[in-house]
């Protein structure tokens, strides 16, 4: 589990420290203060550390990843590749990605892309994790644009179709249908099954509902349930992993976030997954804060980014005790 | 940066608010957007702490975020013994960790004499009927059995505000100072009495 981590460069952070982390992170603050930023952060620290081999090709597919949920594509990628920085510490790992021409590389860098037998002309993404360098040429870093990659970063937007049936078949790999749908029912009792169909060369989540002639596809329902059915399939296929979730409260009603917040809490403490979310809603907040009550449940830390006087980024970090206190007592935690 | 002004109860909130409204600092009593406990205008934010046990609690939250602060100011009563009340009170800033000279706190009645708030305020009022025939009634309490001296000064100060105005308007000391809009006329913050508090706040709320 991540404890604590450095981020000392990327995007809007130069030097941001962030301790006692916790399974639950809510992170909030006002627009603009980089909440998205440091959920990728985050997610770049936690997924790289698993690549054992080809790190500077699984760096290019994350940036495309995060770049895509920022709308870059490939015709735009390499301008918004030569711009990215990444250097971060955590407890596991120091992770340094830097781009740079030919002529700069050092030798040990230019030995690197020999070996590679290319020529040391053009630029280069550099990736080091603690002492291990690995190193690929702009001109090879394609723009990884596929539907199923990764699936433990869920973005602010709605889900497609195509995403969802993805997902969903990582449940259906792991034979755990039933476990969803029971958390799924949470959401909707009138839900009884779900499953995927081919419909019109379209791959579609299709879900039956109690009455025997209703049966909807989910791009018909509800933008909360679509959201909910992506939140439970990331969850419960990424057992002792890290999950990331940008805006959690997206197309779910206020009422039904404490209801969520309690299957949330259920299935990262069951399948032992360290979850960070962010949000600029108080209800979120508060829901999770009832949510923890009911369930007593502690392991969660709040973070709320704000803009100091000389306009550097800094986190305002609470552990469970004083998010309660501060939810209590009226304090702006959003 | 944040100011924080931290106070013991309601009514508390209900009087720095008017000495605001009354030194041009706001220019409605309910300027201060209240969510919960705390009540915010601007920068400037008023904490209820809900009595003098929390100041703990409050400080140790307030030191997560000391970076978005520049000053916490304290008001609390001095009770019946000002000397152990500025020692708890300062043991309780210490523990805090938060950096010594960022906080500032002011004990009612005046900073330097045993009271309350409640002291504080009635001892704005003269020749008042109201008060004279409370004090007949805590004798005659006193005689018959222990009463708290804190809780006299509740029941006084809740006497005078209650049966102001011939009882016409039910004030609780709350809605003493403005009611509906209306400011009750009940206190007189021009009274020397109300000076060193109000330098104190003034100094709060002053930029």
């Amino acid at each position: 589990m991540l404890e604590n981590i450095e981020i000392i460069d990327y995007k809007c952070f130069k030097n941001l420290e962030l301790e006692s982390l916790g399974q639950i992170n809510i992170i909030s603050g006002d627009n603009n203060v980089g909440k998205t930023a440091l959920l990728e952060a985050l997610f770049i620290e936690r997924d790289l550390n698993h690549v054992k081999y080809g790190i500077a090709e699984a760096a290019v597919d994350y940036i495309s990843l995060l770049g895509k949920n920022r709308n870059i594509n490939s015709a735009n990628f390499d301008r918004y590749l030569k711009e990215f920085k990444y250097k971060i510490h955590s407890q596991d790992a120091t992770i340094n990605f830097s781009i740079k021409y030919g002529l700069y590389l050092s030798d040990k860098e230019k030995a690197l892309v020999k070996k590679l037998n290319e020529k040391t002309r053009g630029y280069f993404l550099i990736c080091e994790i603690n002492d291990e360098l690995d190193i690929i040429s702009l001109k090879n870093a394609e723009f990884y644009d596929n539907e199923d990659f990764e699936n433990n970063y869920i973005n602010s937007s709605k889900p497609t179709n195509e995403m969802l049936v993805n997902l969903y078949s990582e449940i259906q790999t792991q034979g755990i249908q039933h476990n969803f749908l029971e958390y799924l029912q949470i959401l909707d009792k009138n839900i009884v099954w779900i499953e995927p169909q081919l419909l019109k060369e379209e791959a579609v989540l299709r879900v039956n509902l109690k009455d025997p002639n209703i049966s909807l596809i989910t791009s018909e329902l509800g933008e909360g349930i679509n959201r909910y059915i992506e939140i439970l399939c990331t969850l419960l296929s990424n057992s002792e992993f890290s999950v990331f979730i940008d805006e959690i409260e997206n197309g779910i009603h206020y009422s039904r976030l404490k209801d969520i917040w309690k299957a949330i809490i259920q299935i990262v403490q069951a399948e032992d997954i360290q979850l960070f979310v962010t949000t600029h809603d108080k209800e979120t907040i508060e829901a999770l804060k009832e949510a923890s009550d009911e369930t007593n449940y502690k392991d969660i830390t709040s973070i709320k980014l704000s803009r100091d006087k000389e306009n550097k980024i800094v986190p305002t970090i609470h552990k469970y005790d004083n998010f309660v206190y501060g939810i209590e007592r009226g304090a702006d935690l959003r | 940066m944040k100011k924080y002004l931290l106070v013991e109860g309601i009514t508390d909130v209900a009087f720095v608010k008017y000495i605001c409204l009354k030194n041009g600092i706001t220019n409605n009593f309910n300027d201060f957007k209240q969510n919960k406990n705390q009540y915010t205008f601007g920068n400037k934010i008023i904490i209820n702490i809900d009595g003098q046990g929390n100041l703990e609690k409050e400080l140790n939250f307030l030191k997560n975020e000391e970076h978005m602060i520049s000053n916490i100011f304290i008001i609390q009563d001095a009770d019946n013994d000002i000397k152990k009340s500025k020692e708890q009170i300062e043991e309780t800033i210490n523990n805090s960790l938060i950096e010594k000279n960022k906080i500032k706190y002011f004990l009612t009645p005046n900073d330097k004499d045993t009271g309350n708030l409640e002291t504080l305020l009635l001892s704005s009022i003269e020749n008042n009927p109201v008060l004279e025939c409370f004090d007949e009634y805590a004798k005659c309490l006193k005689e018959n059995e222990e009463v708290y001296p804190k809780a006299l000064d509740k029941g006084k100060l809740h006497a005078y505000t209650m049966y102001s105005q011939k009882g016409e308007n039910l004030y609780k000391p709350v809605d003493s100072f403005i009611k509906k809009d209306i400011d009750t006329k009940l206190w007189d913050i021009t009274n020397d009495k109300f000076k060193p508090i109000m330098s104190f706040v003034l100094e709060i709320f002053k930029d």
